[in-house]
């Protein structure tokens, strides 16, 4: 087993699907047979709630890994099992991650990465906090392959893609200013909670928007909304063992496909 | 020339973060006020409260001479000398 594929699920804006979509490429990926971990890196625990999992010890939340200056290689260890997949573990949040916000010790940025180190999987997805930049996310920058925007078709999420592509390029130019590796991928912009049925106005006129500004990055399709998704999210449970959500996860599936390079390996 | 034959030291186990029990960072983290304080703090000593209580006694006393409720001045210095001579 090769060195996982890290994807960073990621924009500025709350509500962007940035959750359903981390959760949703992680399952579709370990549904088909791949080794996941899915690293939950918001003190909300929005994706920690929707598994239900819990830490494999007292306090070993992502949060234990970015408080420690040297957690190489944690994430074999702490990675917990979920209901959902045998191929799908997690490391959980809390809310106590929100102390790490105000970490600024030199090289802190390190420590989700030094956490993967020797883990065995295909694909690591993180679920990203919306903050513009600061310890939670500069953790991500430095530990993703790939970051994969996610965004609801809005003027609001138009925003939160704008600052999201921001935040990325302004890491880029600092880790070349210190001569750090900037291979830093963006896969692609994901189009969450499309109301496909009866389009609002101003949701086509935002998907129009997205396209003239990020065209070749808009990932297709979009996803469909379908209030199965949050059912299921109150009930702990995976939307696509329901047939009405079997589009949403058909969508998701068809942007792993694009995405996820085991998937696209295997097809 | 490297030595491959070194063992790896063995890798720390994973620990919760220190604070992991600590405030909220939603409560306030300084346990210090930001109302200034006096760098030398007083002691409350018993002759301190003796004098409080007599200055009391006294000002009544000072108020009653003042609007002339047959009290003179001179009671009033008796008084304050009785109080402060006389054992409590």
């Amino acid at each position: 087993m090769s060195i996982p594929q890290v994807i960073a699920c990621y924009s500025e804006t709350g509500g962007a699907t940035k959750t359903t979509t981390a959760v949703s490429l992680a399952m579709t990926a370990a549904s088909r047979g791949h080794t996941v971990v899915l690293i939950d890196l918001d003190p909300r625990g929005a994706a920690t709630k929707w598994l239900d999992v819990s830490p494999v010890g007292d306090g070993l939340h992502v949060g234990a890994i970015l408080a420690d200056p040297d957690p190489l290689g944690w994430a074999s260890e702490m990675r917990a099992p979920t209901n959902w997949s045998p191929n799908l573990t997690m490391i959980p949040a809390d809310r106590a991650v929100s102390r790490r916000e105000r970490d600024i010790e030199e090289g802190h940025e390190w420590r989700l990465k030094a956490a993967l180190d020797d883990l065995r999987a295909d694909l690591v997805v993180l679920d990203c906090p919306n903050r513009q930049g600061g310890p939670l996310i500069a953790n991500a920058l430095v530990a993703a392959t790939d970051m994969l925007i996610a965004t609801q078709p809005t003027e609001d999420g138009l925003d939160g893609v704008d600052g999201a592509t921001d935040t990325i390029e302004r890491f880029r130019t600092s880790q070349a200013r210190r001569g750090a590796p900037t291979d830093l991928h963006i896969a692609g912009i994901v189009v969450g909670a499309f109301h496909d049925t009866i389009t609002p106005r101003d949701e086509a006129r935002a998907l129009t928007e997205l396209h003239a500004a990020y065209g070749p990055l808009l990932l297709d399709p979009p996803i469909p909304w379908r209030v199965i998704v949050r059912e299921a999210r109150t009930a702990h449970a995976w939307y696509g063992n329901y047939p009405k959500g079997e589009i949403v996860a058909t969508a998701y599936s068809q942007i792993a496909q694009q995405t996820i390079t085991v998937m696209k390996e295997s097809t | 020339m490297t030595d491959d034959t070194r063992p790896t030291p063995p890798r720390r186990k994973p620990r919760a973060a220190s604070d992991e029990t600590g405030p909220d960072v939603a409560e306030v983290a300084s346990p210090v006020s930001p109302i200034s304080k006096p760098d030398h703090v007083e002691t409350a000593l018993p002759t301190v409260q003796l004098n409080t209580r007599i200055s009391a006694e006294l000002y009544q006393l000072v108020v009653d001479a003042k609007y002339d409720r047959r009290t003179t001045i001179r009671e009033v210095v008796e008084h304050a000398l009785r109080t402060t001579y006389t054992p409590n």
